[in-house]
């Protein structure tokens, strides 16, 4: 019995492992601040980690952690809707679902993404890196590069739209809308 | 009412596009939330696009976002670390190719029919993260540059999370550095000489440069030098600070911490206890403790008997390689030597060449350099190939040269492309980012087992290659002489057998303009211990 529940952790710390990437994608994919991302994350974890004895092993692991995740979402957004225009709790539930269907479809272009952000021209690149990395909010950037914010995100998301069409671009067959 | 939203729709694509923009940096107006609202709500096409967008996003941040944008603390201060701490990217792949129009394609239901197949989730993205250089753009100044506080000193059979991303022994290790390992064991050495050695399966993340943050898992640590005074281990319930000490640390549930000290003492302290000054106990050699966050208290008492083996406390002890050089060449002469070399550029393709000068061996249009004597692993067990190759123009057509290294050949041309004869041929494709083994002739069957790394592969870059032949496994990789931290590899079993064993180092044949050149420096072949399908080689970083 002692050995099934040695298994069985094993088992699960193994997946939990593997999921890291998976789980903070996927909750940024319906919150999208970067703080809050870290904070739901480590939230997230945190109860992953106290209920591993619920996990069943013959089941997927990244359907139960996502929705151990979404419960954790959909808390903070009750909390948050309205200082952060978060969707809707039911919308939050759909986007969710719709992610599971067509889990494939989704891996495959996250995949493609690495080739295509190391593939930007340098300046879209640091764009990129500069923008993500937290380090400053967009409207000092603009500030320091004395542009109107307004500028920059509008650089920002045209290099979002190459990134996305370059990760369709891969795909073999069909693209995406 | 809002206008319902339509796939095919350019107006309608771009419009979600520049929604699903704003919502990913705060901007949304009041009206565009319920713009955005109803579109979601209208079409499963859209939630489908704007999933990806956001897991795009999502992706990112998780690989650009600096340590300290969410707030975690850079050492030992007792606030627990964040779990997005991914100073840099470090993924390669091809370049960005053309461009279409966003949301260019209604989106095709088959997809969604076939892909309800959960598993596939565990497709993972890249989790071990390669520092990058600084940031080009004089605008945007200087990027965050990683801060290397480590080294990856060993291996026993380690299995990570993301093979492909798997750092090798000998990689600088940088803050914020987090190792995914699903088993086998790993020595992580800490530039101020602390030494952890991490136990699959367990999340560890470099989280200061003297100290980590194991999420799960167990390791144990050695702070035995001056300047690892104080190295500490966090878990997400208690810090485990050295005085001087060998320790062992597991995160065994989701509320305990397990410690137990091998020599010297530590000091515990609750990272979620209210009152963390009330109690800091000092556990001393030989004694062990568990915190339980249900509790918040310290249980202190003797380990376990027969837990001795609970810890791994040292990595077995590797084999010394038994390694014999049996060719050399740095090719500093003025000409091909020949008692080691032959040379053949009667390539059908024409303006074949192998010229020695400038300090290396010039190959042009498949111009085949190949080896006078012959390298067999049934008679040296394994055998080494190394050297640098040189992908110097393509002429008209840019990256478009082939590195070609064959073993087993008969060292004549054949064929068509005139290629070397029979054997195995391993190859670097320039443009491509991609490296093959492939058979030539009869007698061998190929099972890859392992691809590791991504590397870019570009003209006049240079990269450094090992190929280990160990008669029913082979590996061949390739690193960026310039940037050891791009390097891939590939792994075969193999089975057939040859009567030829020849080395052949040749590159692309003419195909009109310039032609194609390259060059070859630094030849060393030499007969060393077998080489383990599961354990392709170490990043040639010499």
């Amino acid at each position: 019995m002692a050995r099934n529940g040695h298994e069985s952790r094993r088992l699960f710390d193994e997946q939990f492992v593997r999921c890291q990437d998976h789980l903070y994608t996927y909750i940024a994919s319906l919150v999208p601040n970067a703080q809050d991302v870290g904070e739901l994350f480590q939230q997230t974890s945190l109860q992953l980690l106290q209920n591993w004895e619920k996990y069943d092993a013959q089941r997927p692991f990244m359907p139960w952690a996502c929705a151990v995740a979404l419960n954790e979402v959909r808390t903070f957004a009750r909390q948050q809707r309205h200082r952060d225009r978060l969707l809707s709790d039911a919308l939050l539930a759909t986007i969710s679902e719709t992610q599971f269907k067509a889990a494939e479809v989704i891996d495959a272009r996250l995949d493609a993404l690495g080739g295509c952000v190391e593939g930007l021209p340098p300046a879209k690149r640091a764009l990129v890196e500069k923008c993500y990395s937290g380090e400053c909010s967009i409207k000092d950037m603009a500030a320091s590069m004395s542009l109107p914010p307004q500028t920059l995100y509008k650089r920002l998301e045209r290099v979002r739209r190459e990134l996305y069409q370059c990760i369709e671009l891969k795909q073999p067959g069909e693209q995406m809308p | 009412m809002s206008e319902p939203y339509e796939p095919s729709s350019a107006k309608d694509r771009n419009e979600l596009r520049q929604l699903a923009s704003a919502m990913c940096d705060g901007t949304l107006t009041d009206e565009q939330h319920a713009r955005l609202e109803a579109i979601l709500q209208d079409s499963e096409e859209a939630r489908l696009s704007y999933a990806i967008y956001m897991r795009m996003n999502g992706w990112l941040m998780r690989q650009f976002r600096s340590r300290t944008a969410d707030g975690a603390a850079p050492s030992g201060d007792g606030t627990p670390p964040s779990g997005t701490q991914f100073p840099v990217l470090g993924v390669i792949g091809d370049a960005l190719r053309g461009a279409g129009d966003f949301f260019s394609r209604p989106i095709p239901l088959s997809y969604l029919i076939a892909s309800v197949l959960l598993g596939s989730l565990l497709t993972l993205l890249a989790v071990m993260v390669v520092p990058r250089g600084s940031n080009p753009d004089p605008l945007l100044g200087p990027s965050a540059k990683p801060t290397f506080v480590a080294h990856l000193t060993g291996t026993d059979d380690a299995q990570w999370a993301d093979p492909n991303m798997a750092p090798a022994v000998g990689w600088q290790l940088p803050t914020g550095k987090r190792l995914d390992l699903l088993s086998g064991l790993v020595e992580i050495t800490y530039d101020v000489g602390a030494k952890v050695i991490l136990e699959g399966p367990a999340a560890y993340e470099i989280d200061s440069a003297n100290g980590g943050f194991l999420r799960v898992g167990k390791l144990t640590a050695t702070a035995a030098t001056k300047e690892s005074r104080g190295f500490v281990i966090r878990t997400p319930t208690v810090s485990v600070a050295d005085l001087g000490t060998e320790f062992g640390v597991e995160v065994a549930d989701e509320h305990r911490t397990e410690v137990e000290v091998f020599v010297g003492a530590v000091r515990l302290t609750s990272r979620v206890a209210q009152d963390r000054d009330a109690e800091a106990p000092i556990l001393r050699e030989g004694q062990a403790a568990s915190f339980d966050a249900k509790s918040s208290q310290f249980i202190l008492g003797e380990p376990a008997t027969g837990r001795e083996e609970r810890f791994a406390r040292t990595l077995p002890v590797p084999e010394r390689p038994r390694e014999t050089l049996l060719l050399a060449d740095n090719f500093d002469e003025d000409a091909v030597d020949p008692a080691k070399w032959l040379v053949d550029t009667s390539n059908p393709w024409g303006k074949a060449a192998v010229v020695q000068q400038n300090g290396r061996v010039e190959l042009a249009n498949r111009g085949m350099l190949i080896t006078k004597s012959q390298y067999s692993p049934r008679v040296h067990d394994a055998v080494k190939i190394t050297g640098q190759w040189t992908f110097v123009t393509s002429g008209e057509m840019p990256n478009m040269d082939i590195m070609t290294v064959t073993i087993h050949s008969t060292g004549e041309p054949a064929g068509r492309y005139g290629q070397a004869t029979g054997g195995l041929a391993f190859f670097c494709y320039a443009g491509l980012d991609f490296l093959d083994i492939q058979y030539l002739g009869n007698g061998f069957l190929l099972d890859f087992v392992k691809r590791t790394g991504k590397l870019r592969i570009r003209e006049g870059e240079s990269y450094r290659f090992e190929i280990m032949d160990g008669g029913d496994t082979v590996s061949f990789r390739v690193t960026n002489a310039g940037d050891p931290s791009q390097t891939a590899s590939v792994t075969a079993k193999v089975s057939g057998s040859w009567n030829h064993n020849h080395v052949v180092f040749h590159n692309r044949e003419y195909h009109g303009g310039d032609g194609y050149l390259s060059s070859l420096d630094h030849v060393n072949i030499s007969a060393t211990l077998r080489v383990s399908a599961a354990d392709p080689p170490a990043a040639n970083t010499d």
